[in-house]
């Protein structure tokens, strides 16, 4: 039954992802376009991941990357340091990377609203710092760089298709009753209590969801890159997320997905008017949020059921 | 018999303040007990005790033979003890029928002893508590009446066998206390244990089988409503020592 209600995001998903498979051969595997659409395929994990947080339970969260750098550092070290199989090198990264996720989920269950964003930006901040200060291990401002592993070819690949199902699962998620669970713990905390919600394990479990599937992107865009720097931990990547999310729209995924790969890609292609990116970005914003407070997505639901409504007469 | 609900001399500081001082009740099951009391009396700290929400500072809770004193909200939710809030706090951006439908998800097991589907026992709920027509409508959109009859329905969701309920008729017009006594009545009628805290007394007197009367933070009373509202110190603890019967004639 579930499977029927989401026939719209599955075949959107799939049209999607069929483009994407096909427009890599197609254009010869550009190198410039390949890049684009794999940083944007990252950021709509991200973002979707974030809506989980934000959009569902109401953990304004602005420090989204955290998790995708503890997972990309992770795996950075051990391939620096001590070469084990990857596949272990990987699980390690991914348990690091949800690890990290009860940094922001563990406070959750004390402070709310502005005061876990503050919370959220500060475990950031910490992070950005450490990495600065144990240059010796960190690399400090450059990174941990590595050779590259895998081909851009196999690895693009294999973030679409992660996309695709962070996705798909994000909505399957969001439509159980753990989704109905988080949607009433954003409403009202005491309520989802007294209507027998496990609060704290149920917060718990979406930063666990939503931290798997970020460290994930996190591993592939290290591989893709061949590095990881302290600018994952900055305040600007993290920022980015909690924009592109808010644009989209929070509270449906499909809207994050929306903003984040939108947005991705327009800023990529505004890098000729570099001066002016972040102007323009910021009048977006304004605008959006003045216009469609629920974000761009947001925006077109209500539209489309103010529409249906006046054509059944009511 | 197992006990039911027992509260065995409870005591709830806060810092210094006593909110409540040794408070000890039983409530058997199928009872519709009202709790009274003026102002800051201590009944809604009572319920929050109760249900979970405040630590008891000493004292014992009993509720259906397990001692539940140390137990979270949730936990004695998914038991079967429910509770509403004097303010309606709805779901709000969730329709009406998911109001009530997210009760359903978290204690199934005693819907499916008794009803052929989750949905068929929703709707029941909706239209006992009259609010079917407005099922698909957002919670965040109804009036205060209407919010409060989504409280009782919200309630209803988790199948509960003891409901608490703070001050349902307050801010209503006297037709739609008359609505909510008569959904509270069928309740009762079911067999559903109610403990009742609400400041209309003549309302409530109709309704309850007993009374339990806090002043102060202390049990001054407990009996059926006939012999509370006789009652000295009831009487002292409304009314001033003026009105009370001994000096009836100052």
């Amino acid at each position: 039954m579930i499977w029927r209600k989401e026939l719209f995001t599955f075949a959107g998903v799939g049209i999607i992802f069929i483009g994407l498979a096909l427009i890599a051969p197609i254009s010869d595997y550009d190198y410039y376009l390949i890049g684009v659409l794999t940083s944007a395929c990252l950021w709509v994990i991200y973002v979707v991941s974030w809506d989980l947080l934000a959009g569902y339970t109401g953990m304004l969260n602005f420090g989204q990357l955290l998790f995708a750098g503890v997972a990309a550092y992770t795996i950075a070290l051990f391939e620096l340091n001590y070469p084990i199989p990857r596949p272990l090198m990987m699980l390690a990264g991914l348990i690091a990377g949800i690890g990290s996720s009860l940094l922001i989920g563990l406070p959750s269950l004390r402070v709310r609203s502005v005061y876990f964003a503050l919370v959220s930006f500060a475990m950031l901040l910490v992070f950005s710092r450490i990495t600065l200060t144990f240059i010796w291990i960190f690399g400090g401002d450059y990174g941990l760089s590595i050779p590259r592993v895998y081909s851009r070819e196999h690895l693009y690949f294999t973030i679409i298709i992660l996309m695709a199902v962070t996705i798909v699962t994000m909505r399957l998620v969001v439509r159980s009753r753990i989704g109905m669970a988080l949607q009433c713990i954003r409403e009202d905390e005491e309520t989802a209590r007294a209507v027998g919600i496990n609060v704290s394990r149920y917060k718990l479990l979406a930063c666990l969801i939503s931290s798997f599937f970020t460290s994930l992107a996190g591993i592939c865009g290290f591989y893709y890159m061949g590095h990881v720097g302290p600018e994952m931990f900055g305040m600007m990547g993290s920022f980015n997320v909690v924009l592109m999310g808010v644009i989209g729209g929070t509270g449906t995924i499909l809207g994050a997905a929306l903003g984040g790969g939108v947005l991705a890609m327009v800023l990529e292609y505004m890098r000729p008017v570099a001066e002016y990116r972040n102007l323009l970005y910021a009048l977006l914003l304004t605008v959006v949020v003045m216009a469609a407070p629920r974000g761009v997505w947001g925006g077109i639901v209500s539209y489309w059921n103010q529409k249906r409504r006046i054509k059944k007469g009511i | 018999m197992r006990e039911f609900l027992t509260i065995k001399s409870l005591h709830k500081y806060f810092g210094k303040l006593v909110a409540l001082h040794d408070i000890s009740f039983c409530v058997n099951p199928g009872e519709v007990v009202g709790l009274i009391g003026p102002n800051g009396a201590g009944k809604t700290t009572l319920f929050n005790v109760i249900t979970g929400f405040y630590r008891a500072s000493s004292g014992q809770i009993i509720f259906k033979g397990q001692d539940t004193t140390q137990f979270s909200p949730n936990k004695l939710a998914e038991m079967g003890m429910i509770r509403t809030f004097q303010i309606p706090r709805p779901f709000k951006e969730l329709t009406v029928h998911d109001n009530v439908a997210v009760g359903t998800l978290f204690s199934p097991e005693r819907i499916n002893q008794t009803h052929t589907s989750t949905e068929e026992f929703i709707e029941k709920i909706l239209k006992r508590v009259k609010l079917h027509p407005l099922k698909d409508q957002p919670a965040g959109i109804l009036g205060h009446g209407n919010l409060k009859l989504l409280e009782l329905g919200r309630a209803q969701g988790p199948f509960p066998e003891l409901l608490l309920l703070d001050e349902p008729f307050a801010g209503l017009t006297i037709s739609e206390i008359e609505s909510v006594s008569e959904i509270l009545q069928a309740l009762a009628a079911g067999g559903l244990t109610l403990i009742i805290v609400e400041h209309k007394l003549r309302e409530l007197m109709k309704l309850v089988t007993r009374v339990i009367v806090l002043h102060y933070g202390e049990k001054i009373a407990d009996g059926i409503p006939k012999d509370v509202t006789q009652n000295e110190q009831v009487l002292k603890a409304y009314l001033g020592r003026r009105w009370s019967k001994s000096n009836a004639g100052y």
